[in-house]
């Protein structure tokens, strides 16, 4: 994995350009009571953001809300992100962020185990087995009412792994387009297996640029790409 | 939430726990419960030749995050530059540390 200048992090943590992110991945039924509980105290202490006001916080270089934001994220586009996590989403108000590996949610029925298996996506044990493991795309149509849509390549790919233009279109422009049909809106961001952000692959960077997407998700940063006029996101405070 | 932290102010927290070791061992000691991960994500802005936004000053936590990222930096940069992946552990470290100190 590439390098990074450690002084630009030890910058930012300095200036506070910070953003706090919590990182959900699998929401089976099992797992339901602990969620709510979590999503609970996010809420009493934070506001969670949606996409208007991230891109606020960009635009304006000021966060407008009473508490400081934080994201709630859920990776991987599980069936029981709609059928457990959306529903708690619902009764507690909170807008959240879904990253979509599109190719999963085509995958039939009967292979999207071996297909979550061979992709690096995670199942827990009460899911093995299960008659379905993906979303279906009415459901991410249905989840683009309230939440953020964002892909998560096609096959939840690392960017490392992106090199040819069948590539680009399978992990990076196919995304796009398949979530735009879906839901009617282009995606709000793009993330890779593993994390990586854009900055080390230029053939992957401008493909990502080319597509469209607004933000790209890193393990460590979140970057904007969008061309709308600069303006620097203000240090955040501590919540109340 | 992770269950890291004790004490009752996110400055004091940060304090208390800058002598928590190595990054790999404060992360294997967060990731007991892997779901509902706090994170930092430092905020780039690209849209303009990939400069980085202005610094502001800092707010989040004050002083006691910054020094706990340099301090948590020294060890990583023992070995040389770090990944990206190994940063995301020490703003990993810092948010979960955060996130229980600030949820008091």
């Amino acid at each position: 994995m590439t390098q990074v200048d450690f002084d630009r992090y030890t910058s930012a943590v300095q200036a506070g350009r910070l953003l706090r992110v919590v990182n959900f991945h699998n929401t089976a039924a099992g797992a339901a009571d602990g969620l709510r509980r979590h999503l609970v105290q996010l809420r009493r202490d934070f506001v969670i953001a949606g996409r208007a006001e991230l891109d606020d916080l960009f635009q304006t270089g000021e966060w407008h809300g009473d508490r400081p934001p934080v994201l709630a994220v859920f990776y991987e586009g599980y069936a029981n992100h709609a059928a457990v996590a959306a529903p708690i989403l619902a009764e507690l108000d909170i807008t959240a962020w879904f990253f979509i590996p599109t190719v999963f949610i085509d995958v039939p029925l009967a292979d999207q185990e071996a297909f979550a298996d061979a992709h690096s996506i995670d199942l827990v044990e009460e899911e093995r087995g299960a008659e379905r493991l993906a979303l279906t795309w009415d459901e991410v149509a249905e989840l683009a009412q309230r939440h953020v849509i964002a892909a998560h390549t096609g096959t939840h790919e690392q960017i490392t792994e992106i090199r040819t233009d069948e590539d680009l279109e399978r992990e990076i422009f196919g995304p796009f387009r398949r979530i735009l049909a879906a839901t009617g809106q282009p995606p709000a961001a793009t993330a890779f297996l593993g994390g990586s952000g854009l900055g080390d692959a230029p053939l992957v960077d401008a493909a990502v640029r080319e597509a469209g997407y607004p933000y790209v998700f890193s393990n460590s940063r979140l970057q904007r790409l969008t061309s709308v006029p600069r303006l620097v996101p203000a240090p955040i405070g501590n919540p109340r | 939430m992770s269950d890291a932290g004790a004490a009752q102010q996110p400055g004091a927290d940060l304090r208390a726990e800058a002598d928590l070791g190595p990054v790999t061992s404060a992360l294997a000691r967060l990731k007991r419960d892997r779901e509902g991960v706090a994170m930092f994500l430092v905020l780039e802005d690209l849209a303009t030749d990939g400069e980085p936004a202005a610094e502001t000053g800092p707010e989040l936590d004050g002083p006691a995050l910054a020094q706990l990222t340099a301090q948590y930096g020294r060890q990583l940069m023992q070995t040389g530059e770090p990944t990206e992946r190994q940063v995301a552990g020490v703003l990993e470290v810092l948010a979960a540390l955060h996130f229980n100190g600030a949820s008091r």
